[in-house]
């Protein structure tokens, strides 16, 4: 599960922005590749395609920084939304 | 509920330049087209590495069009006779410095258009973080103004047409409050667009049209940056420059003030690190603990 969230966005980053150099340590922001239409690309894909909402405060650039960080903070809050559906339950 | 954008009194027709009175004299529909347009380049280097030095640095993401839409804001500051608009035959000053930017929603077809109030005072920051609300507002369709225009969708088409002739004739005719949030898109003087996306084809040229109201009196155009060559003394370099292009209406301004609006921007996407020293009048609200709501399933 972990590799293939990260599969996921690097696939999609390098359809959109048609680099397929770009893997899960390159650092987005110092390669320009980041911008404002990117970060909404991929805030789509993970809220529509991987079911993980994200709060307004961790859509900032330090959490999209690599394509791993970013990994991390969707298992972290997929986590987070698993546990509070449980307890809801 | 109503808001009134525009002061009170016209600005007197004895302090209105005579070039400017020609055109407010002159007959509506078939008479002279009042527009100007005047296509400038700017540095693209610099701007860019503003952007991502920022980035590295800060919180917020900023983009071109960020930095494009607060350098415009302030150039308005600076240039308030050109922060007007013409009712009839008379010219208007807005009340505040509001600027419309336009933006593509990713899920979503159409382009949607952003008000940035009081834009002369507020910093990059504000501008990137009240921008990516409003676009998040729209990709999650909960967005109070997506619902406006999901309710605006529903009216019949006639009726549609009927009253948009109607709200935009007599808009053209009086000082008229607005009323609603897209209707307050009427408050602001200025449209932005940011053609200059590596996705986007080169620019050579631009005429940005007018809406149907009068309410835009400028446009600002910036297209995507290309490599050319300047000569440096005796030497010529490669420099990398994006097509700037404005539109003003002859009946607020003329040649020689849109000019000095164009170099103000310019030197201000010069040096973007200018806008940056005075703190902001505003501080950006906090979001932090507020989870969003998740998308709608049609967004998917």
């Amino acid at each position: 599960m972990p590799c293939e969230i990260e599969k996921k966005l690097v696939d999609f980053v390098q359809t959109v922005t048609t680099d397929t150099s770009i893997d899960p340590l390159t650092d987005l922001v110092l390669e320009n590749v980041l911008d404002s239409l990117l970060l909404m690309d991929l805030v789509i894909l993970i809220e529509n395609e991987m079911g993980v909402t994200l709060l307004g405060d961790e859509i900032a650039p330090r959490n999209f920084r690599t394509l791993e960080e970013l990994a991390s903070l969707v298992r972290v809050r997929a986590a987070q939304q698993r546990a509070r559906d449980t307890f809801a339950a | 509920m109503f808001n009134f954008p525009l002061k009170f009194r016209p600005i007197p027709w004895r302090k209105t330049p005579f070039f400017n009175m020609l055109y407010l004299s002159a007959r509506g529909q078939g008479g002279p087209d009042p527009t100007i347009s005047w296509t400038s380049e700017i540095e693209w280097q610099p701007l860019q590495d503003f952007i991502q030095e920022f980035n590295q640095h800060h919180h917020r993401l900023i983009s071109t069009s960020h930095v494009l839409a607060q350098a415009v804001g302030w150039a308005i500051g600076q240039h308030p006779h050109l922060n007007r608009r013409v009712v009839g035959r008379r010219v208007y000053q807005f009340k505040n410095c509001n600027i419309s930017l336009t933006t593509r929603i990713p899920n979503d077809d159409e382009v949607k258009v952003i008000q940035i109030q009081d834009a002369d005072k507020k910093t990059v920051g504000q501008f990137a973080y009240i921008v990516f609300k409003k676009q998040l507002g729209y990709i999650r369709g909960n967005s109070p103004e997506c619902k406006d225009l999901n309710r605006l969708g529903r009216i019949p088409g006639w009726l549609f047409r009927w009253s948009v002739r109607t709200v935009d004739w007599l808009d053209r005719h009086l000082p008229l409050p607005t009323l609603g949030r897209i209707d307050r898109l009427r408050e602001s003087v200025v449209l932005v667009n940011d053609y200059s996306h590596p996705r986007f084809p080169t620019m050579r040229s631009y005429k940005p049209s007018r809406l149907p109201n009068e309410s835009k009196t400028i446009s600002v155009t910036l297209g995507k940056a290309e490599a050319k060559v300047h000569w440096e003394g005796d030497r010529a370099v490669k420099k990398m420059v994006a097509p700037l292009v404005v539109r003003i209406d002859h009946r607020v301004a003329d040649g020689v003030q849109l000019a000095e609006f164009i170099s103000t921007i310019g030197s201000l996407l010069a040096d973007p690190a200018q806008m940056q020293l005075e703190s902001p009048s505003s501080n950006e609200p906090n979001q932090s603990t507020t989870p969003l709501p998740s998308i709608r399933k049609s967004a998917a």
